[in-house]
């Protein structure tokens, strides 16, 4: 037996498996977006670290720019000339660095571009120095003296006693109007304002992390706080990002971040420079409208599942309640129970079921009632009906007892009346006067007839009760013999007896379907004064039904009714060769007891025919 | 209630249940651990001014540091405490989250800050102390650290307006507390340097006297007000309405945007930083989406609350979250690049500064001097 799944667990189930799908569906569209965004997002970083570069390079070429100008100012070229007679160093001309490449920065833009200054001779002595406070002995260091021979030159400085920032510094040889190198122009641009000036001129998003980096992996510069030169070689970002081309992500500090890393050997003209620009954000800010609509969407589908969730069960409430009402008002029909009270249910498809259930319930339980009513006033009729036919056939068995005992009991004192009355008669009819010897004779006719009467009753008495004998009975040779039994009758009458087709072959009683044949044959017969007395014997197969048909006198219309009683006669007692009037009655006694059926139709002064049929079990 | 109907009632029960943990779990799990941060901040009385756009500036950068993902994956959050401007009610509020330490604590104003100080030193709690000028906040301390200018600080940017107004005669009107007085003693340091004649007055900040504060002006060819920026806007109007004729120099309070649409402060001399140069681009965008979401100007007081969380966070982020990683950072010294500008910490300093510079409020902007 497959077990039982509910309508509401179908619908549930159906419900979730929606839900499971339409989520799916967005997961893996959220999933899809996020990938295209980082992607997206990583491409952008990529430009950004390009332009960013573009932008370092196009910020130190201004101030390389800046500088060579300045380099060549003859007033310049004029205090160089005098210098080596200033001593410590030609405060002048300090002062002119410091107004125009510290203080002016500092004040017109609000961050010093410039950490540091200085003129100094082709040998490495310091000339000048901007700002003032602090005079870096340059002789013993190596990183201006290229630009000695190459006019230019830009090195990253590592060193604090040179510069307090980490920066790079800018080299440029100033020349006389000869061509002949007069001494040089070493300004230090702080990394600091390298990347902020380039991040503030491509105008970086907040949120972006900003690192640069030697080749080694010492810290130069980071939009977070940072140690100058730290070393963070080991750090996964970094130690990553050599065998990557494009953006990267990496997992750290609890998160994933996008990093871009971008070389200075991408500049043009900056080989000298050796360090590594990374620019990353986190992923959970790329990805936060992504997240806030997901988060915003799994509310909205919390909702929907709630809503969802809600709605089935409404919706199977709203089917299963009324079926389980329905179910239960069908046990309660079943086992006849009252019907508990329905819900009247929702004004839809399942309402209007219930409703009509409930009429047709309420229908079929008041026509049930009448059913049962008329049940037991059947019942009581049919038990009326048993006990008056138990009372009927009781009555009829001391009926017919008593006819037969009275019938048998009152014939041998009638015989005895009859026969002593001939027996007066003849012994002494010469004695008696004509009105005795009437009388006498009336005594005599009385009690012959009566006593034909009483045999009468006690035939039929007797049909009535003996057991039939049933067997096998050749209707042909039954008539036969009842024509030679009226032989006499017929002859004597000139009767024809016509026998169409012949008879079958039943089973019957053969005796009393031979009274049967003998009383229609003889009243055919008798009841007849046409001169050409006609009787016809026949029957039709397909309805078992026999007839004995004559042309005789017929009976009226008035008759007909009554001509199967007992002792009933049509005619006086003598006529048509007399008779007690119980021939029909035993005939249809003889009928009856082989479950036929016997009518006549007849046509006054026309003739009669007599229609009977005979059922015993297996008859034909 | 039939069974029936108690049954009914109790699998909705169920269900309702059911739906509050699942909301319960899936917005649970959208917040996790948060990192805190105390902020003692004078939301009400005389620094109001000041501590209101502290804590906006604050807000920012809670705001864009969440944005980006919080800290280490976990979310920041600034327990802002009202210290009314009153040092012992501050102190009292300190002492009661001593038991449940942050990674590190922010203070406002020289006299809060000068109250709170020892109690951080003493408990080894990390304090930041913000619009703090007063120099003995971080003197000979471990665990406190300053992000302002200190009074020697800003008396540079007041050397060079001296230097090029040069009055004969010049009063100091600052409030007595220990930010006004700790750089009235710089003034005086400074005023030496000069042949000026210099009177001091001490205002109280509930009821100033004017009477005395005509007196005070009196004959007087320059006044510097030292305050903040609710003091300003008063001593600023009775100066105007006592005509005053001389110059009229002030402190960084006076270069607020809102003291700048004053009619009264135009011409006034002022020491400002460089976040309100219009040549200054650095904080641009810093300073459009303060002023987008907070409808109106950025100032100095908003970018110090702002860079102090936003440079926290960044130690936080790189070192980790623990008082003592911040601390070590703090120790060791770094490098800062803010919306003041790029601000280092030395070794074994305590102060954080940005450079202070001399202007001249002309047409309610600040104009740079050279």
């Amino acid at each position: 037996m497959k077990k039982k799944i509910s309508i509401r667990t179908k619908l549930l189930f159906s419900g979730l498996t929606i839900f499971i799908a339409y989520i799916s569906l967005c997961y893996f569209s959220f999933q899809t977006a996020s990938h295209k965004m980082v992607e997206s997002f990583g491409r952008n970083l990529e430009n950004l670290s390009d332009a960013m570069l573009g932008q370092i390079q196009e910020s130190i070429a201004a101030q390389v720019k800046l500088l060579s100008f300045f380099s060549m100012d003859e007033t310049l070229h004029a205090q160089m000339t005098l210098s080596d007679s200033l001593s410590p160093y030609d405060q002048k001309l300090s002062e002119t660095l410091e107004e125009k490449f510290i203080h002016h920065f500092e004040t017109q833009f609000g961050l010093k571009h410039f950490s540091r200054v200085m003129i100094i001779s082709a040998e490495g002595k310091t000339i000048a120095t901007a700002p003032a406070g602090k005079n870096p002995d340059l002789q013993n260091k190596s990183f201006w003296k290229q630009a000695l021979e190459k006019e230019f030159s830009l090195t990253q400085v590592n060193e604090p006693e040179v510069s307090d920032d980490v920066s790079i510094s800018i080299s440029i040889r100033i020349n006389d109007t000869s061509g002949k190198p007069l001494g040089l122009i070493v300004a230090f641009l702080p990394f600091e304002w390298i990347i902020r000036e380039a991040e503030t001129t491509i105008r970086r998003q907040i949120g972006l992390h900003i690192l640069l980096t030697d080749a080694a992996g010492h810290l130069l510069y980071s939009t977070r706080p940072f140690r100058p030169y730290e070393n963070i070689s080991e750090k996964p970002f970094f130690t990553q990002s050599r065998d990557r081309e494009g953006f990267y992500q990496i997992h750290e500090t609890n998160s994933n971040r996008i990093y871009v890393r971008s070389s200075s050997s991408q500049l043009k003209g900056f080989d000298s420079l050796n360090w590594l620009l990374f620019v990353s954000a986190s992923e959970n800010s790329v990805m936060k409208p992504l997240a806030l609509l997901k988060f915003q969407f799994m509310t909205a589908y919390l909702l929907i599942g709630f809503l969802l969730l809600a709605t089935l069960l409404y919706i199977s409430r709203s089917i299963t309640r009324p079926i389980l009402g329905l179910h239960q008002a069908v046990e309660d029909l079943k086992s006849d129970r009252p019907m508990a009270p329905m819900e009247p249910g929702a004004n839809d498809e399942v309402g209007e079921l219930v409703r009509a259930f409930h009429d047709m319930a309420g229908e079929i339980k008041a026509s049930h009632e009448a059913l049962n009513l008329e049940n037991e006033q059947r019942k009581k009729a049919e038990q009326q009906i048993l006990k008056t036919n138990r009372e009927l056939a009781q009555s009829n068995r001391e009926l017919d007892d008593f006819s037969y005992i009275v019938s048998h009991d009152l014939r041998e004192p009638l015989r005895g009346i009859s026969n002593f009355s001939s027996f007066l008669m003849e012994d002494y009819g010469n004695i008696l006067q004509e009105d005795g010897k009437q009388k006498l004779e009336t005594l005599i006719r009385l009690s012959n007839r009566m006593e034909a009467q009483i045999e009468s009753i006690l035939y039929y008495s007797r049909v009535g009760r003996m057991e039939l004998s049933i067997g096998e009975t050749d209707l042909n040779a039954v008539v036969a013999d009842v024509i030679a039994h009226l032989h006499h009758l017929i002859a004597g009458s000139h009767a024809h007896i016509d026998i169409p087709k012949p008879l079958p072959v039943i089973r019957c009683d053969r005796v009393r379907v031979f009274d049967l044949f003998l009383n229609l044959i003889s009243n055919a017969v008798k009841y007849n004064d046409n001169p050409e007395k006609q009787v016809e014997i026949g029957w039709k197969e397909e309805e078992s039904e026999f007839h004995v048909k004559d042309n005789g006198i017929g009976i009226e219309e008035k008759h007909l009714k009554t001509v199967f009683k007992i002792f009933k006669r049509l005619h006086a007692k003598d006529k048509y060769g007399g008779g007690v009037g119980a021939g029909l009655t035993i005939v249809q006694k003889i009928v009856e007891r082989h479950n036929g059926r016997i009518w006549v139709e007849s046509s006054f002064g026309r003739g009669s025919t007599f229609f009977f049929t005979l059922q015993s079990k297996g008859s034909l | 209630m039939s069974y029936h109907q108690f049954k009914g009632k109790k699998r909705w029960l169920v269900a309702v249940t059911a739906m509050f943990w699942i909301c319960f779990l899936f917005f649970s799990c959208k917040n996790p651990s948060m990192v805190y941060i105390d902020a003692y901040l004078p939301l009400t009385g005389a620094g109001k001014d000041i501590g209101v756009e502290i804590q906006d500036g604050i807000s920012l950068a809670v705001e864009q540091i969440n944005n980006e993902g919080g800290i280490r994956n976990r979310f920041l959050a600034v327990n802002v405490y009202d210290t009314r401007t009153d040092a012992d009610y501050a102190v009292g509020l300190f002492e009661k989250q001593l038991n449940h330490p942050p990674v590190i604590s922010l203070s406002c104003l020289s006299a809060v800050s000068k109250a709170i100080a020892p109690i951080a030193e003493t408990r080894h709690r990390m304090l930041l102390s913000l619009v703090t000028s007063a120099p003995e906040v971080t003197l000979n301390r471990k665990w406190v650290y300053r992000y302002w200018p200190t009074a020697e600080n800003e008396a540079q940017a007041f050397d060079l307006l001296l230097n090029r107004i040069r009055p004969e005669t010049l009063t100091l009107l600052y409030v007595n507390d220990e930010y006004g007085r700790s750089v009235s003693r710089t003034i005086h340091t400074i005023s030496q340097k000069y042949p000026v004649e210099l009177k001091e007055f001490a205002y109280d900040t509930e009821n100033p006297s004017f009477p005395d504060l005509q007196a005070a002006v009196q004959g007087a060819q320059a006044v510097l007000i030292i305050g903040f920026p609710s003091h300003f806007k008063t001593l600023i109007k009775e100066l105007r309405r006592i005509s005053y004729p001389g110059f009229i120099l002030a402190n960084s309070a006076a270069t607020s945007p809102d003291i700048r649409q004053m009619q009264e402060t135009e011409g006034v001399y002022v020491i400002s930083s460089a976040i309100f140069n219009d040549y200054y681009k650095y904080a641009d965008e810093v300073k459009k989406k303060f002023e987008t979401e907070f409808m109106r100007p950025f100032n100095q007081y908003a970018a110090n609350g702002y860079d102090a969380v936003m440079m926290v966070a960044g130690i936080m982020q790189e070192k980790g979250i623990d008082p003592d990683q911040v601390k070590e950072m703090f120790e060791g010294g770094f490098i800062y690049s803010g919306v003041h500008g790029t601000v280092k910490i030395r070794p074994e300093s305590q102060d954080i500064m940005f450079p202070h510079y001399a202007g001249k409020i002309e047409n309610k902007k600040i104009v740079f001097l050279k």
